[in-house]
């Protein structure tokens, strides 16, 4: 039974994490309506940032204080995300989106080689004790990896910070009237220029933050990100789009059912089993699984 | 019902007397220059299969890649495991990617637009670790090894020269394109259009849109396996990487994409610049600052042609002869 519940620690762990990166990649396509293929490898430079940043300071960087990065790692990739929403992202607003696919895909070959020219392709990991510190409740059974469990409880907290500020301030409101309808919202004096300047550079900024989280976890490389772009589509859809807490459980309901899948059958049916469930969910509950509204399009 | 081939007859035999004429221009490369355009017949058929869903009726699929590894396999597995006729394996190819579009198609065309593509972006991912998931029969994520015949034998298809399998795949080229043209000049081509202006207006005028795009979509996975099948016997080994990947199936949309989704052409202008560019990029850069510079330089030229030429490099082609034929005032 403990053995049970440890695969579900275990999935909630990385869901957490999962949930962080949907909820930037679903602000995104809920806001804009656009795919960004290009989503998971500025996830990949994130790590890659927090990794030279870590070896800049590399006294600092014994136990916890890699999570000291967030602030600067945050900020520099929500400036890239305005960056490239408005050098490459606004020339093409209001094209067929197609446009956008070609752009994304684009931009991916380009990060990702940028980052191998910057740090090459081979695998390098960060130097903190904290990979291989964990938590073992002895009356229980389980085992926290701590990396994992303070990924997770970051994750949360931003999460439910971005639901706090699309729920109940001004710019949450503007940004989710843009989602709904972009000409009705800017009749009402809403600047729909300015909520896509600030969903896609906030959408950006978590893809890196969770990128810190998950660099005292795996080993970096430069395309780390496509090993989890698919699956984070998969949550997108499955938590609904523009649902931010719909985003959150999906994610770790993905992660769950990823870990139970991989350790009880096989590892390759983890993902069938996440993109089976990810049709399932498009076919028979279109507006996804946590979400209200009907779905547009 | 008639067909102008006018344009594509020029293209045709230039691409026939092409190994010819490489031998004696280049008498060292040749095999090289060959094998390029072997891969820009290749990227060409590919995409004629896929703008027959894609272009005619604007359905994104991502889902490609898994239809040619369906013809990849099964022509290895038959002539592999069994002892048949590659023949026999790009037929059960044929077979076996029409199944399998029917099972993405059904419940894919019940979606609409970006949701369309991520479940076939969905499907194509859970094909390609079913292909790890069956390793016993595919070999897993180290893949097959086609044997070396000592002897060309058509029904076999293997050939000493590498320069048979290039007619070999300029034939199938042809014969897909020719499909591409008859599927778009037919009942199916223009529902599919009128799907692509206006689904929902496209219905109330009698047309079965789901239907027409689950058609469309079996002729254009049963084209794609064929290639598939030509793969596995040119180079006589395939791994879920190389022919089921995410990544392959990104690249067939979007060389079409670039060359233009307008029209039957685009395909083919899409695979005569995005292959040479990958591989001059490639050639010249490949080994410059960390290998990474190559396939910078090709992302930059990708987000630069959606940024500047929004319907494909066809459309500015098309746009030039038109101003040069009708004056400026046409291009508003």
């Amino acid at each position: 039974m403990s053995g049970f519940i440890q695969v579900i620690i275990n999935g909630v762990l990385i869901g957490g994490v999962y949930s962080l990166i949907a909820v930037g990649l679903n602000l995104i396509f809920g806001v804009m309506g656009i795919i960004n293929f290009a989503h998971c490898d500025f996830l990949m430079l994130g790590m890659y940032f927090t990794y030279s940043l870590s070896t800049l300071f590399i006294n600092m960087m014994s136990g916890a204080a890699v999570y000291g990065l967030i602030i600067p790692v945050a900020i520099i990739m929500f400036i890239i995300g305005v960056v490239f929403y408005i050098t490459m992202i606004k020339p093409l607003i209001g094209r067929d989106i197609v446009s956008y696919v070609l752009l994304t895909v684009g931009l991916s070959y380009v990060i990702q080689n940028i980052a191998q020219i910057f740090w090459t392709a081979s695998p390098v990991s960060i130097n903190t004790t904290i990979k291989s510190q964990s938590i073992y409740l002895e009356s229980v059974d389980l085992v926290f990896p701590l990396a994992k469990l303070i990924a997770f409880c970051i994750a949360l907290v931003i999460v439910f910070a971005i639901s706090y500020l699309l729920n109940k301030t001004d710019l949450g409101r503007a940004i989710r009237a843009t989602s709904e309808s972009t000409e009705v919202a800017s009749y009402l004096g809403v600047n729909p220029g300015r909520s896509y300047l600030i969903a896609f550079g906030l959408g950006i900024m978590f893809a890196g933050i969770a990128g810190i989280l998950l660099s005292p976890v795996y080993s970096i490389y430069p395309r780390i990100g496509t090993t989890f772009a698919t699956t984070i589509f998969a949550i997108v859809v499955i938590g609904g789009l523009g649902q931010i807490k719909g985003a959150m459980l999906a994610g770790l309901l993905v992660g769950i059912v990823e870990n139970i899948v991989g350790s009880y059958f096989a590892l390759d049916l983890a993902p069938i089993a996440v993109f089976t469930l990810f049709i399932l969910v498009m076919l028979l509950k279109p507006a996804g699984l946590f979400g209200s509204q009907t779905r547009k399009a | 019902m008639k067909i102008n081939l006018k344009m594509m007859i020029p293209l045709i035999i230039f691409l026939l007397i092409f190994p010819t004429v490489a031998s004696l221009v280049f008498p060292n490369v040749n095999n090289y220059v060959v094998l390029l355009m072997f891969n820009i017949i290749m990227y060409s058929t590919m995409g004629t299969a896929w703008y027959i869903i894609g272009g005619l009726a604007r359905q994104i699929s991502w889902a490609h890649a898994a239809f040619f590894a369906v013809g990849a396999y099964s022509t290895m597995i038959a002539y592999q495991r069994f002892g048949l006729t590659p023949w026999l394996g790009i037929v059960a190819g044929m077979g076996i990617a029409a199944l399998l579009a029917l099972i993405i198609g059904f419940a894919s065309f019940k979606l609409h637009g970006v949701f369309f593509s991520l479940s076939t972006i969905a499907f194509g991912q859970i094909f390609y670790r079913f292909l790890h998931l069956f390793g016993e029969y595919t070999g897993g994520a180290s893949g097959l090894i086609m044997r070396k015949s000592t002897e060309s034998s058509f029904i076999n298809l293997q050939f000493a020269k590498n320069d048979s399998y290039y007619y070999l795949l300029l034939a199938v080229f042809v014969i897909t394109y020719i499909i591409c043209k008859l599927v778009e000049n037919s009942r199916i081509g223009y529902c599919l259009k009128a799907i692509k202006e206006n689904e929902i207006a496209a219905e109330s005028l009698g047309i079965k849109p789901y239907e027409i795009k689950l058609k469309a979509f079996i002729i254009s996975a049963v084209l794609t396996s064929i290639v598939g099948s030509i793969f596995a016997v040119r180079f006589k080994f395939i791994d879920p990487a190389s022919v089921a990947s995410h990544d392959l199936a990104i690249r067939i949309g979007m060389t079409v994409i670039v060359g233009g989704l307008a029209s039957t052409e685009g395909p083919i202008i899409g695979a005569f610049i995005m292959v040479p560019l990958l591989e001059l990029t490639n050639a010249f850069f490949g080994n410059v600052l960390n290998g990474g510079l190559s396939q910078t330089l090709y992302g930059v030229v990708l987000v630069l042609i959606v940024i500047f030429m929004p319907n494909g490099v066809l459309s500015l082609i098309k746009s030039k002869t038109k101003r040069l034929k009708y004056g400026k005032n046409t291009l508003s």
